[in-house]
């Protein structure tokens, strides 16, 4: 009797701690997903890039956003988690937690998917710099930015979601999913590798106008921007770290401002009186996903919408202000990811959810897109700068010439449609010895 | 001295031709020895040893990766691309099998590198004649800086300007070949684009794979 009654006292206790068990195992399981997700991402970028790129240099492409996910995740596991979520004494990084082991299993599931990101935000430099970069210094470029310059500025907005403390975010800085921290981040490292690098040869004639050197494959093009965009519902949805029920308003908006993005450079396109380009097309779609990554979770879909047209004409905008400042971003990186990144932070301050064109919480939004230019855009120049005149950034005009994945990886992608590169390169050796 | 083989003599020249893009025509015969008599039965891992000795050996002022690169692709070259049967049996002299390069496969390359020039810039006088007579002005202007001169130099000048092609310019080694082929290639994407100068230079090689003087001879291996 005495056992029944103790039963009966214990059964709502014993209900309560099997849901919150079932929480916390749903919540890894929705984390790891998403992880997988963002994963997947960098298929898409792959994918994007090497399509945008000629066929002489797709090897190169492809490589470069493969080892970036390999670089990227092993230099953050050992560093890089540590100074973004570390114990923040110093206000500016932190400071333990390197080499993460001995924690909990939920603990690895966010590290796994800050993983994840780092890689993101190295990989967005590898489209832009494509073409001329000389692998290994690049490589090198790819270990600084994961294992510092990111988490770094990581630390300033999200180290409080494990032990650090983000001032920036204590100021009241929203950048949920990370427009700025993940996006503008790399846009930026573009911005400072392309302008260290130059111009691929004959981008500007001799008049300084721009030339077209199309992309060799517009259908990879095309597969790797869907790929992004549902690798982006992993993105934005896993940003919530718990399988709540604020995803549906996260994806509903991550995908309202892809479509948005896409329908901006429609737009822009017409009133600009110009073809209406594929590549054009999906990095409005991109750019209109970067843009939503800060404000997915607080803003209305018809504000998510806003945001997703207005960073599609930004990327029109943007391309035409590189173009005259005579930067050659072959992908587009740094209007897609920077340009749209500040747009999407600042409309997340403007589409606050209850709390609309809020002055204060617009001024806070600037502040931390104007913070992290000053920190990444100086540092990555420095960084760009320094490994230019050491290793060398650029590769030199006869590699150019031959194309970087013979010359960079004894590899050529299309050894039949290959005339033009005065080599044989070892794929067409093999083939012709078998 | 190890026993010399055909291919052995066929992959030397290779060698040699690699080498002299980077080290003098002395030196690249004096590596060649080195690497007849000590790496030429070596496993292929064994060009580091081989790349250490040249550095220690030789005044090389070529970045080391570009170095082991060229002549990693020489010594990569398959078999069946050596053309064994096409070498004569020689004595155990490295000379003679440099000479023998020198003396067919070099010719060859001069002849193919004077059409394949001559023919480019025909392509590029068709897209922007403004741009083909600013290129040769520029490559003329720039031959200095590419080691050839004196009368050598007047003679380039003239085969230029005058687009005669029986000027003889046969004192171009391989290396102010190379350099002179490359600074056309970077003019023309100045002038008429990258992408359009990937497809004139296709079209140049297709062209002169149609020649008899080509026959059973990659146009590619002019460079």
């Amino acid at each position: 009797m005495k056992y029944l009654l103790l039963c009966t006292l214990l059964l709502p206790e014993l209900a309560l701690a099997d849901t919150a068990l079932l929480k916390q195992q749903l919540d890894t399981v929705w984390l790891v997903i998403a992880g997988a997700l963002v994963f997947f991402m960098q298929a898409g970028f792959a994918l994007l890039e090497s399509g945008l790129a000629r066929a002489k240099n797709s090897v190169n492409v492809i490589m470069k956003n493969y080892i970036d996910v390999c670089i990227g995740s092993v230099a953050f596991w050992m560093i890089g988690y540590g100074l973004m979520f570390g114990e923040n004494t110093s206000g500016w990084f932190g400071s333990n937690h390197f080499f993460l082991s001995d924690v909990t299993h939920q603990d690895y599931s966010l590290l796994f998917f800050q993983t994840m990101f780092a890689a993101t935000a190295v990989t967005i430099a590898s489209g832009a710099m494509a073409e001329r970069t000389r692998y290994h210094a690049y490589l090198i470029g790819a270990v600084v930015v994961s294992a510092f310059i990111y988490p770094v500025f990581g630390s300033w907005v999200w180290g409080s979601l494990y032990e650090g403390k983000g001032w920036l975010a204590a100021m009241g800085f929203i950048d949920f999913a990370g427009s700025t921290v993940v996006h503008s981040v790399g846009g930026w490292v573009a911005l400072a590798g392309i302008i260290v690098l130059g111009p691929r040869l004959g981008k500007f004639d001799d008049k300084g106008n721009s030339r077209n050197i199309n992309g060799h494959n517009l259908t990879l093009v095309g597969l790797g921007g869907l790929i992004l965009w549902m690798g982006w519902f992993g993105f934005n949805g896993g940003s919530t770290a718990a399988a709540d029920t604020s995803i549906g308003l996260i994806v509903l908006n991550t995908h309202l401002a892809a479509a948005s993005g896409a329908i901006g450079v429609l737009f822009a396109m017409i009133v600009a009186r110009q073809k209406i380009l594929l590549s054009n097309s999906i990095n409005g779609s991109i750019a209109g996903l970067v843009g939503i990554t800060a404000g997915c979770a607080s803003m209305e879909p018809h504000f998510a919408m806003t945001t997703g047209l207005v960073a599609g004409i930004l990327v029109i905008i943007g391309e035409k202000i590189l173009t005259s400042l005579k930067l050659d971003d072959v992908v587009g990186a740094v209007s897609v990811h920077g340009f749209a990144g500040v747009w999407g932070t600042i409309a997340a301050g403007l589409f606050l959810k209850d709390n609309l064109f809020n002055p204060e919480i617009i001024l806070v939004q600037i502040i931390g897109v104007i913070v992290a230019f000053l920190w990444v855009f100086p540092t990555s120049l420095l960084m760009y700068f320094i490994i230019d005149k050491t290793v060398g950034l650029r590769a030199s005009t006869v590699d150019e010439q031959q194309g970087l994945d013979y010359s960079e990886h004894y590899e050529i992608a299309y050894p039949e449609f290959s005339n033009h590169l005065l080599h044989k390169g070892k794929l067409q050796q093999e083939i012709r010895n078998v | 001295m190890c026993k010399l083989t055909d291919e052995i003599k066929t992959r030397s020249i290779i060698i040699y031709n690699s080498l002299c893009i980077n080290i003098s025509e002395q030196d690249a015969i004096q590596a060649t020895k080195i690497w007849i008599q000590k790496f030429s039965d070596k496993p292929l891992f064994a060009i580091r040893p081989f790349i250490d000795i040249l550095y220690e050996t030789f005044e090389i002022s070529t970045p080391r990766p570009e170095l082991q690169r060229s002549v990693l692709s020489a010594l990569m070259t398959g078999e069946a691309d050596l053309n064994v049967k096409e070498i004569y049996v020689f004595d155990d002299d490295v000379k003679d099998v440099v000479n023998h390069a020198k003396n067919t496969e070099f010719k060859l390359k001069h002849k193919g590198f004077k059409i394949f020039i001559s023919k480019l810039l025909e392509c590029i006088s068709k897209r922007s004649l403004d741009g083909e007579l600013v290129i040769r002005i520029k490559l003329f202007d720039n031959l200095n800086d590419m080691g050839v001169t004196g009368e050598l130099s007047l003679r380039v000048k003239k085969w230029l300007t005058d687009k005669n092609d029986s000027i003889d310019i046969d004192g171009l080694n391989i290396t102010q070949m190379k350099q002179l082929f490359h600074g056309l290639y970077v003019l023309s994407c100045e002038y008429i684009g990258p992408v359009v100068t990937d497809m004139e230079v296709a079209n140049v090689i297709e062209e002169m794979k149609e020649l008899e003087l080509f026959e059973g001879f990659d146009p590619k291996e002019v460079f």
